[in-house]
């Protein structure tokens, strides 16, 4: 998998875009996607190879695909501020949003110069615009405070499940205009964010007691708060009151009160429940879809379950 | 077409949360195959959480103890 992130990285340095900005650049160089997630901006590439289809567009679509992630992810570090030994923790506001905009057109000019016909051009063209927009749309939804299914469903597959079905369906749409397998490509695409966005969630909540405290806010949105609160139908007055409290009031103590509380409540077996759901589906599906073995697909798929491991309880 | 697929998906994932919750929206309806899974999943790893909710109301150990998380 390496060889193909290094032609990704290879295209991005070759083309001709005028002088990139030197953070731009610093991002592509120093942004590491460790182990099985390396499959992530490779889902391109990976899926034309598992649909069976050798196809040299693919390398650029990934780069298109690889440059927007980039963006979203210095984003994520720099206002959540939980990775500070990459170098964009520490920028300006205003620096990071140039080094954003720089990656955004740095992946319009890779789709720009996709050698494809032209229906196949204009429909990836638009599932970029369209998967942006609605992932921006899904980050607005998670501002506002989350306490329902409904709603958090609705900004998860937003922001996650969008994302990872652009990049199936981006591959497969070079290689065919197949309504049926674009679509199934899709779904499991968007399952796979959806599973994605669980374990993320999961692995936030058990995760240190300074960086939940820290994160606080992020943590009331988690999946594990959200299905304790829905699990007792209205939530109860200790859970209520956790949640209620302003951010100076939250500290280590605060989160694992909180924690505890939402695993009594059955919010954590529920997470836990779903990502091991998706995890047998996105499986599944895959082998329904690809043609040929496709071991870094569902090496990926399980690398979500190695966010966390239920441990033998100690008595 | 992604607007839609996204928002059905959502959908989808909101009736097998529901399925594994004491709420469900409409129980006329049959669960899907997902829904159905899911409720299997639950019942398959019910004993584990039962054990270590236990472990947390009377032991108070800390959950982090008991949930190791992997690579932080």
């Amino acid at each position: 998998m390496q060889h193909l992130l290094d032609k990704v990285h290879s295209h991005l340095n070759g083309l001709s875009v005028g002088p990139a900005s030197d953070d731009a650049r610093i991002v592509l160089d120093t942004y590491e996607y460790q182990g099985a997630s390396r499959a992530f901006p490779l889902l391109p590439c990976l899926t034309t190879r598992a649909l069976g289809t050798s196809t040299t567009t693919d390398i650029p679509v990934s780069a298109a695909y690889l440059a927007c992630n980039l963006a979203s992810e210095i984003l994520d570090d720099a206002f959540d501020s939980t990775c500070a030994n990459r170098p964009w923790t520490r920028w300006s506001q205003g620096r990071v949003a140039m080094a954003v905009l720089d990656l955004i057109w740095i992946s319009q000019a890779s789709l720009a110069r996709l050698d494809v016909d032209q229906a196949t051009h204009q429909d990836i063209l638009h599932a970029f615009a369209d998967t942006g927009l609605l992932a921006l749309e899904g980050q607005r939804q998670s501002l506002t405070p989350i306490r329902t299914l409904d709603e958090y469903w609705a900004q998860a597959t937003k922001k996650s499940g969008a994302v990872f079905g652009l990049g199936v369906w981006a591959g497969a749409r070079l290689l065919t205009a197949d309504p049926l397998l674009l679509s199934s490509c899709l779904k499991f695409g968007i399952r796979l964010g959806i599973l994605s966005q669980i374990a993320d969630d999961i692995a936030d909540f058990v995760a240190g007691s300074e960086e939940v405290a820290v994160r606080g806010s992020e943590l009331d949105a988690s999946l594990p708060v959200v299905a304790a609160l829905t699990a007792q139908g209205l939530p109860t007055k200790e859970l209520a009151h956790l949640l209620g409290l302003p951010s100076e009031r939250r500290d280590a103590t605060w989160a694992s009160a909180l924690r505890e509380l939402v695993y009594t409540q059955g919010g954590m077996a529920q997470s836990l429940v779903l990502a091991k759901t998706y995890q047998d589906e996105c499986h599944q599906l895959l082998a329904k879809l690809a043609k040929k073995p496709a071991p870094e697909l569902h090496a990926f798929i399980d690398s979500h379950s190695t966010h966390f491991d239920i441990q033998s309880p100690r008595l | 077409m992604f607007r839609s697929t996204v928002d059905n998906e959502a959908q989808i994932a909101t009736e097998v949360s529901q399925a594994i919750t004491d709420d469900p929206k409409d129980t006329t309806r049959e669960p899907s195959h997902l829904a159905s899974a899911a409720l299997r999943n639950l019942r398959l790893l019910a004993p584990t959480m039962a054990a270590i909710a236990g472990l947390i109301i009377y032991a108070k150990d800390p959950v982090t103890d008991i949930l190791k998380v992997r690579g932080q």
